[in-house]
């Protein structure tokens, strides 16, 4: 009887558990466009190489230049997005991995601007820059160009 | 080690103050972060005067870092913490060094470099990076915090992209182990128990002078795999290397008109044979679930010179053979507020997990100690974090280091605010 019911209570807890994870296991929606220089010749690039550019496990483009990344600031939506569609973290462990980069000495987080137009101006200056956008904004004759992200 | 702390805090300075600082040179970028806790516990005293309630629980760090090209990073980072009785806020060089990163698979870092072990060994006292106060302390042992945290010399890492979105980070290390302090509890306790014996054996008292712990050689390897599955790593850490701690003896023999001193000294030489950490992380969506098993094996031989009483050094060699693991869940409840849970086990003895073969003066239940903790963490704005924490906890393998007797059954609470830079 008491074994019954031991199991009964693990069951339960284990469907409970199960449904929080999936209402809070949410899909982040394409709110954001990644953009890079103009000059720089790559087109496309898949969420892992976009991760590893902005944990900055890889540093390096296929030529050998040093990959310059910028993030929007932690408070930002589209930050919030890509954070999840392609690090597949919240911006909150991403602020932990950085803290623990930064007071072990392993590395310094990507520069931080506050809004699209800044990222922008960034990349436009930075011909190694990487950054990402408001999937809607325009960059039209702002010396960057948006790339496609693939699996 | 003060003076190289002071020069290197002076070179930083300059370089920040001299005109070419702000005329294209590599901008220095300056991280730090304050901690305040308190600990309150019921029964037995743990890390600090716990019983009576303790705010001897900070943590304070200052950084500075510079690319100085597109491959070599310098930084340091001073730090200082108070743990109950421990370190009382003297100002220690937590890391310095050279970072020569020459391709994404293989770089190279000179100079003090912290261990890595485990999850959390690199920012164990970094308080923002987890989400609970106390650490799981069945992996990450307080106590012998000193044995795995930084060494003078270099390792050799690099990050492999595999197959199917997997990724491996390596890191190998060797160097001499730093120990910053030789008062520390587990010092105090390793040579309480000590002289207690001999005094009892030579129906006399033993006073202690001087200390001083030296690291030899270490040599230590991490490995983490991000596998292919979304959310889901693995990892696996190893240490090995050998300490000594050297202390004056005098032993007092009473008599009938005066005492009679008779000098010597002791000495703990202790080998690590195995410091080993398994790890594994699984992220899915708003929770995190975490599991680390810790292997020990400490060989110790400690030697007294009493000349004038013994005319060989006694050799007492002691091995410690300690397990301990924790699983943890931790769950996000909004951008402000997180829960996070573990149980944790430690055992000294992973042979005697009863405590049948203690000795007949210690009680059973210091052979282990079993910690359930629930944590309320709470980022009201960027940067800063108050924590709410509660242990129940059984045993005392750990607890009777600062407490004797130590009950079994007892109590932790834990507050603790934070804010970085």
């Amino acid at each position: 009887m008491r074994k019954n019911c031991s199991m009964y209570c693990l069951t339960l807890f284990a469907i409970i558990l199960a449904l929080f994870i999936q209402i809070y296991a949410q899909d982040s929606s394409q709110k954001y466009r990644v953009i890079i220089n103009s000059t720089n010749p790559v087109s496309q690039l898949t969420r892992e190489q976009l991760s590893s550019y902005f944990l900055k496990r890889v540093t390096k483009w296929s030529n050998g230049s040093q990959i310059m990344p910028v993030d929007l600031i932690k408070t930002s939506d589209v930050r919030a997005a890509f954070s999840e569609d392609v690090l597949h973290r919240r911006v909150s462990s991403v602020e932990a991995y950085w803290h623990k980069q930064i007071f072990s000495g392993r590395g310094i987080p990507p520069a931080q601007v506050e809004n699209d137009s800044l990222v922008i101006l960034y990349i436009g200056r930075h011909p190694d820059g990487i950054g990402y956008i408001d999937a809607n904004r325009k960059i039209e004759g702002l010396n960057v160009k948006g790339i496609k992200v693939v699996q | 080690m003060l003076k190289s702390i002071k020069m290197c805090f002076a070179l930083v300075l300059i370089h920040i103050c001299s005109p070419g600082f702000s005329q294209g040179l590599p901008n220095v970028v300056v991280h730090g972060f304050v901690s305040q806790g308190y600990l309150k516990s019921t029964e037995n005293s743990f890390l600090a005067n716990s019983k009576d309630g303790s705010f001897e629980f900070n943590e304070t760090a200052i950084n500075f870092m510079t690319q100085i090209n597109s491959k070599l990073r310098i930084g340091l980072q001073l730090f200082s913490r108070d743990m109950g009785r421990e370190s009382n806020n003297s100002v220690i060089l937590d890391w310095a060094y050279g970072d020569y990163h020459w391709q994404d698979y293989l770089g190279i870092r000179f100079g003090k470099i912290k261990m890595p072990l485990g999850y959390y060994n690199l920012v164990r006292d970094v308080d923002l990076y987890r989400n609970s106060i106390l650490l799981p302390q069945g992996v990450y042992d307080e106590t012998q915090r000193d044995f795995s945290l930084a060494m003078q010399g270099g390792s050799l890492y690099g990050y492999v992209p595999l197959v199917k979105n997997s990724t491996i980070e390596y890191e190998v290390c060797i160097g001499t182990l730093t120990i910053p302090d030789a008062y520390t509890t587990y010092w105090n306790w390793s040579l309480d128990f000590f002289t207690k014996e001999l005094s009892k054996l030579a129906n006399s008292s033993c006073l202690l002078g001087e200390r001083n712990v030296v690291g030899k050689t270490i040599w230590g390897a991490a490995l983490n795999w991000e596998t292919p599955v979304k959310g889901f790593k693995m990892g696996a850490s190893n240490i090995q290397g050998e300490l000594l701690l050297k202390s004056d003896l005098n032993l007092i023999i009473p008599a009938t008109n005066s005492s009679r001193v008779l000098p010597g000294d002791v000495s703990i030489s202790a080998k690590i044979d195995k410091y080993d950490v398994f790890s594994t992380e699984y992220s899915i969506g708003n929770f995190v679930f975490t599991a680390e098993y810790l292997e020990l094996i400490f060989k110790t031989n400690t030697s007294v010179m009493l000349p004038d009483l013994f005319p060989n050094p006694i050799t007492i060699p002691i091995t410690f053979n300690a397990t301990g693991y924790y699983g943890q869940i931790t769950f996000k409840a909004s951008d402000k507020w997180t829960l996070n849970t573990y149980y944790s086990e430690f055992y000294p003895d992973k042979n005697d997990k009863e405590g049948n073969q203690l000795e007949s003066d210690r009680l059973k239940y210091t052979a282990w100690q079993k910690d359930l903790c629930f944590t309320l963490r709470l980022d009201p704005i960027s940067n800063w974090v108050f924590k709410l924490e509660g242990h129940y906890i059984d045993g005392a393998a750990q607890a009777y280091r600062f407490d004797q007797p130590a009950k079994r059954y007892w109590n932790l609470f834990a507050l603790k605010t934070s804010y970085n830079f």
